[in-house]
């Protein structure tokens, strides 16, 4: 049932060209470049206009939001649905949907170290992107190429991660020189400016996410903390509000942090709820926390008995999900009073059919490995290597209705809440 | 290639501690930990009542001293309440044991897998197998990145 609903997407060769009629896909290795089939012409036509607000309903699918895939990253945007992904190279590819299939429309070729960070601003149609080798760009689409502007980031080693703040007038990059850089556009110079957020990070910053206020962002790093930074860049935004993180908030400012204390572990990923108040993390010793800041400043953290949560994101006020090594997304729900609980697993194997090998095969198996057992090394698991990324496909993290994961085996796979609900027994997604 | 190949023992100096980035971990008052009650837990272990004793001995752990003695000590006490349970009783032993219970056991298990010791590998065997199938992975995952542990 989860097959049907929730679609795997193999964004390889021959997935691309698979649209048009050309046979020669299936006998293209992996190495060689695919042929170039007549529909990947849309190159050249101009970006579909955005609907006027009062008059068309909204577009049905807005995902705006990063998922990753070998490893890689990659971000999405609105109509037609687009995605932008790095097969764990230098470059960026950025894939259509046309019906039923994804059709490779773009190549970013400008970095020239693995990419290791893709976010796009949805609304104002840019890409940023963060790579090994301590740069980052900013795309944005002209004539229907993509054009590059580079963005001194004044890092001496590798950016981590990058993501674009809820306005798009800032993002914030991670970078293994235990600092944050913040970057902005100067329009009298025409430039993005970057500044650094240092003290008190202590090792590589894993992975950043932003409050929805524009302001405060939140930083997991190696130094095994997660912490909450206040960017507020003074020339591009007006003096935020209080929130329940405080009050006070200049460049740099720690407003709270959390973790470390002897045990934890690296820090993988954070993620703010839909209203800012909460915010969860995903650590490399196999725990889930969340902390709610109206609520006093103490964590409720998670002991899992799976492998370490890799990716994590609210999907709704009360609901979490997180996926890693166990290359399962997994659900968890955080209740009024702020603890954590376990829900269930959402990627529930259907039970499996004990083949009935033939003869041949059995014979076939003794002579070259010495066994008659069934060969059958893959994983239950849709995904067959561990999830890097669980991003947001359909909604909003108030309320999402379909999320989209990522990771090291290089498929992108859709899940839908309805069809999930349907199936797990007794789950609901509050 | 240098000559010096064969012997590390010019190398006099620890360069990584004057690392000015070098990361230092907080420090945990951890003086006063002294570990389980030796003659509580001895005590439970004559009477028989294993169930106690095992909960009487994962009392305290000492994590965070310095005192490697305390550590020791503290580690041949369990590994004398894990043996002393019949191989029946290891189930229910680990099933008394709270989430926070098991992630210490496991602790103390690969401890003790350290330095073996006569029959404690088979014994501390048994007890890894029923302790990874109430903590799962995740409690393995635990032992492996605490960075300060029994």
């Amino acid at each position: 049932m989860l097959s049907t609903d929730s679609s795997v997407i193999w964004p390889s060769s021959s997935s691309s060209s698979s649209s048009s009629s050309s046979s020669s896909s299936s006998a293209s290795s992996p190495l060689l470049p695919p042929p170039l089939p007549p529909l990947l012409l849309p190159l050249l036509l101009p970006p579909p206009p955005l609907p006027p607000p009062l008059l068309l309903p909204p577009p049905p699918l807005l995902p705006s939001s990063s998922s990753s895939s070998s490893s890689s990253s990659s971000s999405s945007s609105s109509l037609p649905v687009e995605i932008a992904i790095s097969p764990n190279n230098h470059e960026v590819h950025i894939y259509q949907k046309s019906g039923n299939q994804w059709v490779k429309s773009h190549e970013l070729k400008e970095h020239n170290g693995h990419i290791t960070g893709i976010d796009w601003a949805p609304k104002s149609d840019r890409i940023v992107t963060c790579g090994a080798d301590r740069n980052a760009y900013v795309w944005s689409l002209k004539d229907g190429v993509w054009k590059p502007t580079l963005v001194i980031l004044r890092i001496n080693r590798a950016a981590t991660f990058v993501k674009w703040s809820p306005l798009e007038n800032k993002f914030a990059v991670g970078s293994g020189a235990r600092l944050i850089s913040v970057c902005y556009f100067e329009s009298d110079n025409d430039w993005w400016v970057s500044k650094h957020i240092k003290k008190p990070i202590r090792s590589t910053v894993l992975s950043l996410d932003w409050h929805p206020n524009n302001v405060l962002l939140a930083a997991g790093s190696c130094d095994f903390k997660c912490r909450v930074f206040s960017a507020y860049i003074k020339e591009v935004e007006e003096k935020p509000g209080p929130t329940p993180w405080g009050s006070k908030m200049p460049f740099g400012a720690v407003l709270a942090e959390f973790g470390g204390a002897g045990g934890g572990g690296w820090v993988h990923s954070v993620s703010f709820s839909s209203s800012g108040n909460r915010l969860a993390w995903v650590s490399h010793d196999s725990t889930v926390t969340v902390v709610d800041g109206t609520k006093g400043s103490t964590p409720s953290q998670l002991k899992t008995e799976f492998l370490p949560l890799l990716s994590v994101l609210f999907i709704s006020e009360n609901s979490v999900v997180a996926a890693g090594h166990d290359c399962c997304p997994m659900l968890f729900r955080c209740d009024d009073g702020g603890s954590l609980t376990f829900v269930s697993k959402l990627d529930l194997p259907k039970a499996s059919i004990t083949r009935n090998i033939s003869a041949m095969e059995r014979f076939r198996n003794m002579d070259k490995r010495a066994t008659t057992e069934d060969r059958n090394t893959a994983l239950e698991t849709l995904h067959q290597n561990s999830i890097t990324q669980v991003s947001i496909y359909e909604g909003d993290q108030s309320d999402c209705r379909k999320f989209c994961t990522t990771g090291i085996d290089g498929a992108m796979t859709i899940w839908d809440f309805k069809s999930l609900e349907a199936s797990i027994q007794g789950l609901r997604i509050m | 290639m240098s000559k010096n190949t064969v012997s590390n023992r010019f190398r006099t100096v620890d360069v990584d501690e004057y690392d000015e980035n070098k990361f230092v971990d907080e420090e945990d008052g951890g003086e006063n930990q002294l570990g389980p009650d030796e003659a509580e837990v001895d005590s439970l272990i004559r009477q028989g009542n294993l169930m106690e004793a095992l909960q009487a001995v994962l009392k305290n752990p000492p994590i965070n001293t310095k005192n490697q003695n305390v550590k020791d000590c503290a580690e041949g006490l369990v590994l004398k309440v894990l043996s002393a349970f019949k191989s029946s009783d290891v189930d229910k032993g680990v099933q008394s044991l709270d989430k926070n219970g098991v992630d210490l056991l496991m602790k103390y298990i690969y401890k003790g897998f350290e330095t073996p010791s006569d029959n404690s590998s088979a014994v501390l065997l048994q007890w890894h197998e029923k302790a990874l199938s109430a903590g799962g992975l995740g409690c393995i995952v635990r032992v492996l990145t605490a960075r300060k542990t029994v």
